[in-house]
């Protein structure tokens, strides 16, 4: 019975705490203990990055323990980082450091940062792959999606202020009106999600539990 | 010095991806998620150090219920015990559900309500054509995520005044987000490019690193368009293997 | 083949496309071009409010994003912290991104003349990494002295002076979230501004600027800057121009090229599916 519904219980229960001590005046030791319970979501936060981790780590112990084909090797390279970065870090903390430990520092500057960066910076290729080979106007609201996106891009760039000035008040004026009017319903839509996700964990009828 | 090098090479190897898929982009990614997965380690540690044990070691005795709760998560190791684990995000989502169903309500449903509810004339024409632009396309978006209820029948050889006024109302909200999404796609390559010069200017600033960097990889990618092409007629020659005389 | 299909034939192959944007953006970079910025309305306006910011400002700060993003952020909040230095702040930086700590310690030694005039633990204090979960937000506004027991370097936080002054939701005058992700923004909005008024001021990278603008549209921010390109205009009104205004003139040449690709796409695709619609054939 707890195996089952213990955590769903759990979820109810906060909800219900939540909504009373937020509908009703309550005493002053029941609001110490919500703003507790606040306190210690943020720090369980943490535990899940550890198990990220340990995750990643046992994940990639499989195919240097089979030796699976043109992937072992890379495992291995992976696994020796990992270890170099998990000792250089614990060191780092234990000493008071933290991550400005010389060491430490050096491997995350030398390889997490750029790498970091690239990863993301790679998408602009497939923008300007797919702009070339799938952006079709084919109908009458494509063709009004890029050309507000023209106005918006040369009112972004110097080089539309040179064209004709009037492109940046105007981009600034789609900005601030009919962009945040078209985003509205999104936005009321995402909080009648999170009102409504709320009510079917409260009543048990999380879909994703079954 | 060492790690301008190592940073320059790791860039150009992780942008060869774009190009072709090899064996020092492969290299590249599984130090990236090496050094990541030690990175974030460490800062949870940290964390729990600065939030859970220093706290407590500050007199604030109950935060370590919140270390028991964090410990749940290990119990997924222990077959026997995996269930355990469940507990510590069901506190977290329990939590987290609780605080922002309370205030989802006013922050995101009503406030945007409220501030769509604009005056249709103001004695300025610019913004009275404004805010009732705002208004038809506000209202056009949420016909057009209204699934449930359509009004008329469809396909009926008339249309009734309520299912062209729908109708309306969904063209106009279509367009409407047209706008949106517009923006959307120009923002978008505006943050892709800026991406892109950050990376350029750490390449620029190590010259030597970066075209060595370069040399490297094209031969790595030359060598995988070579070894795909042995494959390839390697596989070939199994379907149909050559006739001898 | 006519010139159409020969030009397809050459820019379907899209190693072609890359090369060149690369070619644009780096030539551009290395030769700049001077091309001048306009100033947009809602920039102004967030120079405006921090100008108006009263005296002493206390001011809660998440830097909130990675080296991608500090293309964009890393600007804005230099730019932001060069303004507001005039006023003798009292800054609390935390981050809610794992890399956060390592995008702080880059501003800090990118902007050298500001941090050498703060004092750290009277004037500004690094709060570190904390969890990107909502009860994050909550716990930070009924006070962060209480929930963080140690700052990022280690020392208590139970004496450090900045904390009489700026600690609870109240003491703020501003909150400055630098962010790449809508999910802080979400955050702040529900457990700042609804449950305690506090005034929100967004620097944000441009992808998430429009789902964001609504926030600002409908008073529940003070103000927005997205992007690169408004970097640039906010360096330029505090008169110091700095790699925002560089990367410009590169921005325009890519976005050029895009445009370019855009049009250049349909107007040989169109042409070339009536073709093969003639002939019967498929158009690649």
């Amino acid at each position: 019975m707890i195996r089952r519904h213990g955590p769903y219980l759990t979820i109810t229960l906060l909800i219900v705490f939540f909504f009373i001590t937020y509908l009703f005046t309550t005493p002053q030791p029941v609001q110490l203990f919500g703003t507790q319970l606040v306190q210690w979501a943020s720090v369980v936060g943490y535990f899940a990055i550890l198990v990220g981790t340990i995750d990643i780590v046992i994940f990639h112990l499989k195919p240097l323990r089979s030796k699976e084909s043109g992937q072992w090797q890379y495992s291995a390279v992976l696994l020796i980082i990992t270890a170099i970065g998990l000792v250089t870090g614990t060191a780092g903390v234990l000493s008071g450091a933290g991550i400005n430990y010389q060491p430490f520092a050096w491997l995350y500057n030398a390889i997490y940062v750029p790498s970091n960066a690239t990863v993301y910076a790679i998408l602009v290729f497939y923008i300007a792959s797919a702009s070339y080979r799938a952006f079709r106007i084919k109908n009458a609201q494509a063709a009004f999606l890029v050309l507000v996106g023209f106005i918006i891009m040369f009112a972004d760039i110097g080089l539309g202020y040179v064209i004709w000035p009037g492109f940046v008040p105007l981009g600034n004026w789609i900005n601030t009106y009919p962009v945040a009017a078209a985003f509205r319903p999104i936005i009321i839509g995402s909080g009648l999600g999170v009102i409504i996700t709320g009510l079917r964990a409260l009543l048990g009828r999380d879909v994703y539990g079954r | 010095m060492f790690g301008l090098w190592i940073g320059a090479a790791l860039t150009v190897w992780l942008f060869s991806f774009a190009f072709k898929d090899n064996a020092l982009y492969k290299l590249a990614e599984h130090l990236f998620v090496g050094i990541a997965a030690a990175y974030n380690f460490t800062i949870a540690i940290d964390g729990i150090l600065k939030t859970g044990i220093a706290p407590i070691q500050q007199g604030n005795i109950l935060r370590i219920f919140a270390l028991i709760l964090g410990c749940f998560f290990f119990a997924k190791y222990f077959g026997k015990y995996s269930w355990v684990a469940r507990f510590g995000p069901a506190f977290v989502i329990g939590v987290g559900l609780g605080i922002s169903v309370t205030t989802a309500p006013e922050g995101f449903v009503l406030a945007q309500v409220k501030s769509s509810m604009l005056p249709l004339w103001t004695g300025d024409l610019l913004q009275s054509l404004t805010n009732i632009l705002m208004t038809f396309i506000v209202l056009g978006g949420l016909t057009y995520f209204m699934f449930t209820f359509v009004p008329g029948i469809r396909g009926a050889a008339k249309k009734a005044p309520g299912t062209r006024l729908y109708d309306a109302f969904l063209k106009i909200g279509i367009y409407g987000m047209m706008i949106g999404f517009g923006a959307l796609f120009a923002s978008t390559i505006v943050s892709r490019v800026a991406y892109l010069i950050g990376r350029l200017t750490d390449l620029i600033a190590s010259p030597e690193a970066s075209i060595v960097a370069t040399i490297l990889v094209i031969g790595a990618i030359a060598y995988a368009y070579r070894h795909e092409k042995k494959t390839a007629v390697g596989k070939l020659e199994q379907k149909e293997p050559r006739k001898t005389p | 083949m006519n010139t159409i299909e020969k030009i397809n034939k050459i820019l379907s192959n899209r190693q072609i496309l890359y090369l060149l944007l690369l070619a644009v953006v780096l030539g551009i970079m290395l030769h700049p071009l001077g091309i001048p910025i306009g100033i947009a309305g809602q920039t102004r306006d967030v120079y405006n409010y921090v100008d108006k910011l009263p005296q002493n400002p206390k001011i809660l700060m998440d830097v909130h994003y990675d080296p991608a993003g500090a293309t964009e952020l890393q600007p804005m909040a230099g730019a932001f912290l060069r303004q507001i230095l005039v006023k003798n702040p009292k800054i609390v930086f935390f981050t809610t991104h794992n890399i956060g700590p390592i995008m702080f310690e880059r501003l800090r030694s990118f902007f050298p003349d500001v941090f050498s005039q703060l004092k750290y633990g009277d004037d500004y204090v690094n709060l570190g990494f904390l969890p990107l979960v909502e009860a994050t937000f909550a716990s930070m506004a009924k006070g962060c002295q209480e929930f963080v027991g140690r700052d990022a370097y280690g020392a208590s936080t139970a004496d450090m002076p900045i904390f009489k002054v700026a600690d609870k939701a109240a003491d703020f005058n501003v909150v400055v979230l630098l962010t790449t992700s809508t999910d802080p923004i979400e955050y702040a909005i529900r457990q700042w501004y609804t449950a305690y008024k506090m005034p929100l001021l967004f620097m944000v990278v441009a992808v998430i600027g429009p789902s964001v603008q609504p926030f600002v549209a409908s008073g529940q921010a003070v103000g927005m800057l997205s992007g690169q390109n408004t970097a640039a205009q906010y360096e330029l009104l505090l008169k110091k121009p700095g790699s925002a205004v560089a990367a410009v003139d590169a921005q325009s040449g890519a976005h050029v090229l895009i445009m370019i690709y855009i049009v250049l796409g349909n107007l040989i695709y169109w042409p070339m599916r009536k073709m093969s619609k003639k002939s019967g054939g498929k158009t690649k």
